[in-house]
């Protein structure tokens, strides 16, 4: 199902951009080859289920060419802003990317990924200004096993809105990439309306065929590039609000045509399937090939582009603006597995059409289970789907279903299970689904590689991987935050102190406020007012102030300390910023 | 990914039209269920062959003409699994010809709010929810309704179920008299545990309402409220604002029938407050009155554990009769004595049951548990003491839980559930 809807929009796509004659076509090629690992009665399957679905989607095709021309009336239009290049988030977004994670998933032999940025409230790119433009370049694959990946890897999507294809299957730790931001600087503007409907520019011609009421039919010429921005104006040379558009290879009217073509086309391939036309897949991939070219849509010779411009309000004219001269910025930075693969881990799943392959970090087959879908890793050897939990029984090559309310794998391997319901204890598993320890905790708690027990009587526990419990004498409340090794903790007097990834106190209980530590400061609460101490406690800077406010960030995303509403404000070093 | 939500988002623009006969042929109104409705597509696609209607489909648009709801003319139906959306022509007093349909079936019916700057009006019942929703052209006056407007139907047809528990509702009898005997209660700093008729209804609560019909099986009543400190920040005694009042009262016409005077609570001993009430309802549940002495049954541990497995295994076998059979004397009992002949409670309790079976693939019964015996010792009621409750249903992400008062009826070796 999905390779046949794959199927149509890779076809959309070579007709919709694509003028050049489909057998030195490379994205159809590189389409036709994705059919290479699949039978040919596979393919007659996929065929035959699907020619219907594609009628009703050409049904759509049909009616979504066929945009009314309206006349609006003036209190109904709508303008925009006239064109103009806005560079002000240009600094911004070059800094935008200080801690960005993949999620890797596999299916079907290939890795999928997904990136986010987990720095700010948006998980996506900041959006840029007019007439600016930007580009994700992958350079360097960082394997688990070892193996650094630089060679056809540009062309892999960095995508924070959907899964995409990035080749084999084996865990990333982590990816290089370059962010290309480019910029116009210099525009040409180029006008058409019906006084002047036909211009020359840079050795081709841009003809406005139609204008009326609210659309405008305009062609360019193939050998003209693509122009950044195209505006429409009402008769007072107002900037109307688009409300919609087509571009095409071929002129307006003829799409109908197209895809009653295709669909014969499609037709016929499930004809021949049937037939047994084909004895393999390489005799139907070739055929693929050779009679595409046969469609006569492929044929678009007219040497020019045809562009349909719908508006809220009556269009008279129309600019293009082209790109003369532009600049480029551009920033390395790394993207984390956001679920890295952990020595504890060893063996990940992967789904198939009909099973659950289990493999190790070199992407190589090791246990595979039919029939299981939709299986999550949550942690070494435990799984979940939308209904059970599992344990991967690697002795006798099985799942076990795991009938309990909730399981979670630590950091460091220790497992916590709450066997009946949410209000009760975890009980404790090796990595081995075997108990072990002899507490139960009310809450477990994980904070970088730490992992805490909390017991009934509010006592913590750092646990070690044997779940060895240490208890941790006078902390009453632990921060989630992990950072510069440092994490806050606080006593029942609520004085805060400092403690490290290792779980030993390194700075006492004497803090009445704190905030994490960043770049080896941070600035803490004692006898009254706030100070800056480095990562042993030692005072650095007494600020004299005592009412600090909400931590921001300046442009390179760096802390701002800001005390008394902004009166005063220090940066990231602890130096005074002046006004 | 992407290339599926594309392909969604094709499908989900699919219209499918026709140019069929006028006449109102296909009438929505007479539909009520979703087989129903499928019954009623399987017929057009029958009748419009041209058309391309797949009464398979989990989203079908389907705007063939003579559809209507009630001889109001429908221009478009969209069926899908969960809901029916039925769309009025526009500009032809279509919205009112509808309301006024509805209307005419269900009932007068006020406008539900809304913010936004159409008209909305609800109906609920067994079989369905409708929404109807007007959007006027010129505005959102009612007067507006015109030549103007035209309406969304939206119908969400429910399940209908069969078992007798689910249809409670049908079997409750209304009486001229249907008192519902009530205990406020008014207090500051301290708890309280209430006996009504021998039986413990609350510890050391300090809530203020308790229905009492529940635990009333005959004309002479007897409650029992022990007043006790709050025992906070370790203090023992009462504070010295420490009071409490209560009232028996008939809800049904607000009649005070026994008060407890409010009085000041001193010293650090409990406060018993007893009185005899007589109650005067139209209907006195069997309950536990036939129920045997357990106090010295010594098999009784075994036989609450074995009557928390049976409804363990009824209801991880999915066995409808066998839940229908254990809770039916309870929940009959308990709505009746409430005269409620609302389909909700019995149809919300069945369907809480379903969710337990669809979601939880084990149960667990507590095994060490104390027994408190009430009315006598025909009544009693369990603590569980290495579980947090006598049964707990377990699926992933999913608990459910359930403690109930148990009975021997006279005859049986078996205990019931029957509050």
């Amino acid at each position: 199902m999905k390779k046949l809807i794959y199927l149509i929009t890779a076809l959309l796509t070579v007709i919709s951009c694509d003028n050049s004659q489909p057998n030195d076509n490379p994205e159809l090629n590189e389409f036709i080859s994705k059919l290479d690992d699949k039978s040919i009665e596979e393919i007659k399957e996929e065929m035959n289920s699907n020619v219907k679905q594609f009628e009703s989607i050409s049904k759509f095709f049909e009616n979504s060419f066929s945009n009314e021309i309206e006349v609006i009336v003036k209190e109904d239009e709508k303008y925009e802003e006239a064109f103009k290049i806005d560079t002000t988030g240009i600094s911004k977004a070059l800094y935008q990317f200080n801690d960005i994670v993949f999620v890797q998933t596999f299916e079907d032999y290939e890795s999928q990924l997904e990136f986010t940025k987990n720095n700010s409230d948006s998980s996506k790119p900041i959006n840029l200004g007019e007439g600016v433009s930007q580009k994700f370049i992958p350079n360097k694959i960082y394997y688990h096993d070892g193996e650094i990946r630089t060679d056809s890897i540009a062309d892999y999507e960095v995508d924070f809105t959907f899964d995409e294809a990035w080749g084999k299957v084996k865990p990333i730790d982590s990816i290089d990439i370059t962010y290309n931001l480019n910029y116009v600087k210099d525009y040409d503007v180029v006008e058409v309306s019906l006084d002047k409907p036909k211009v020359t520019f840079k050795g081709g011609e841009i003809t406005l065929v139609k204008a009326e009421g609210n659309y405008i039919y305009f062609t360019l010429s193939d050998t003209i590039d693509s122009p950044v921005r195209i505006q429409g104006y009402n008769a007072e040379g107002k900037v109307l609000d688009r409300s919609g558009y087509s571009n095409n290879g071929i002129a307006p009217g003829e799409m109908k045509s197209v895809f009653t073509e295709m669909l014969g086309y499609f037709k016929k391939l499930q004809e021949k399937l049937n037939d047994d036309d084909f004895e393999n897949t390489a005799e139907f991939q070739e055929y693929l090939k050779n009679n595409l070219s046969n469609l006569d849509f492929f044929n678009d010779n007219d040497g020019i582009f045809h562009r349909q411009y719908y508006y809220h309000g009556n269009v008279k004219s129309i600019k293009l603006y082209f790109e003369n001269d532009s600049e480029n910025r551009e920033t390395l930075f790394t993207a984390r597995n956001y679920k890295p693969f952990k020595e504890t881990d060893d063996l990940f799943a992967m789904e198939t059409e009909d099973a659950t392959v289990f493999l190790n970090s070199k992407g190589e087959p090791q246990i595979t289970i039919k029939g299981s879908d939709g299986l999550e890793n949550t942690g070494g050897n435990f799984y979940e789907d939308y209904n059970y939990f599992y344990y991967l029984n690697r002795a006798e090559k099985r799942l076990d279903t795991l009938l309990v309310y909730d399981v979670k794998v630590f950091n460091n391997g220790l497992v916590g299970i709450l066997p009946e319901q949410e209000n009760e204890h975890y009980t404790l598993f090796t990595s081995d689904n075997k108990p072990i320890g002899s507490k139960s905790y009310w809450l477990m708690r994980e904070v970088g590689d730490l992992l805490f027990g909390i017991t009934d009587d509010d006592k913590y526990y750092i646990l070690d991987e044997n779940a060895n419990a240490t208890l941790l004498t006078g902390v009453t409340k632990i921060s989630d935050n992990l950072s510069d090794d440092r994490i806050i903790v606080s006593n029942a007097n609520s004085k805060i102190g400092f403690m490290n990834s290792k779980g030993k106190m390194v700075i006492p209980f004497k803090y009445s406020d704190a905030e994490d530590f960043e770049d080896g400061i941070t600035a803490v609460q004692f006898n009254g007012t706030y100070k800056f101490i480095d990562l042993n406690g030692k005072v650095l800077f007494d600020t004299k102030e005592d009412d600090i406010d909400f931590l921001k960030k300046d442009d390179q995303e760096k802390r701002i300390y800001s005390f008394d509403y902004g009166k005063t404000s220090y940066n990231y070093k602890g130096e005074l910023i002046k006004k | 990914m992407k290339n599926v939500i594309f392909y969604i988002v094709l499908l989900a623009s699919i219209s499918i039209t026709s140019c069929g006969k006028d006449a109102l042929k296909y009438d929505f109104s007479k539909i009520k269920s979703h087989a129903d409705t499928k019954g009623l597509i399987a017929k057009i696609q029958l009748e419009n062959e041209d058309e391309d209607i797949d009464s398979t489909s989990s989203f079908e648009q389907i705007t063939i003409k003579g559809m209507h709801y009630a001889g109001v003319p429908i221009k478009e139906a969209l069926i899908t699994d969960n809901y029916t959306l039925l769309t009025t022509d526009t500009l032809n007093f279509s919205a009112k010809n509808l309301l006024e349909a509805i209307e005419a079936n269900n009932g007068l019916i006020n406008l539900t709010d809304s913010y936004s700057d159409r008209l909305e009006f609800g109906w609920k019942d067994e079989t369905e929810d409708k929404t109807l929703k007007i959007n006027l052209v010129n505005g959102k006056h009612l007067a507006a309704f015109g030549d103007k407007d035209y309406a969304e139907l939206t119908i969400n047809y429910k399940p209908i179920y069969t078992i007798p528990l689910a249809n409670i509702h049908k079997e409750i009898k209304t009486f001229d008299n249907q008192a519902k005997y009530v205990l406020n209660t008014r207090s500051y700093d301290c708890v309280y545990d209430i006996i009504v008729n021998d039986i413990i209804i609350t510890e050391s609560s300090n809530e203020t309402e308790f229905n009492l019909n529940n635990y009333i099986v005959g004309p002479d009543s007897s409650i029992k409220i022990i007043v006790k400190p709050r025992q906070k920040d370790g203090a023992k005694a009462f504070n010295e604002q420490a009071y409490f009042t209560a009232a028996i009262v008939n809800n049904e016409n607000e009649e005070i029938i026994e008060a407890i005077e409010k009085t000041a609570l001193k010293g650090s001993t409990p406060i018993v407050f007893q009185t005899d009430f007589n109650s005067t309802l139209p209907y006195y549940p069997k309950a536990w009155t036939d129920g045997a002495d357990l106090r010295n049954d010594e098999r009784l541990k075994d036989k609450v554990i074995a009557l928390y497995d049976k409804l363990g295994k009824a209801m991880l076998a999915k066995d409808e009769q066998a839940l229908n059979d254990i809770f039916y004397q309870k929940d009959f009992e308990m709505q009746q004595l409430d005269f409620d002949t609302n389909f909700e409670p019995a149809r919300s309790e069945w369907e809480t049951y379903l969710s337990v079976q669809l979601y939880c693939y084990k149960y667990t019964v507590a095994n060490d548990f104390d027994i408190e015996f009430n009315s006598g010792g025909k009544l009693i009621y369990t603590y569980a003491k290495d579980k947090s409750d006598m049964i707990i249903f377990t699926g992933k992400g999913h608990d459910f839980t359930l403690n109930h008062y148990l009975y021997q009826p006279k005859g049986s070796n078996e205990l019931k559930i029957i509050r």
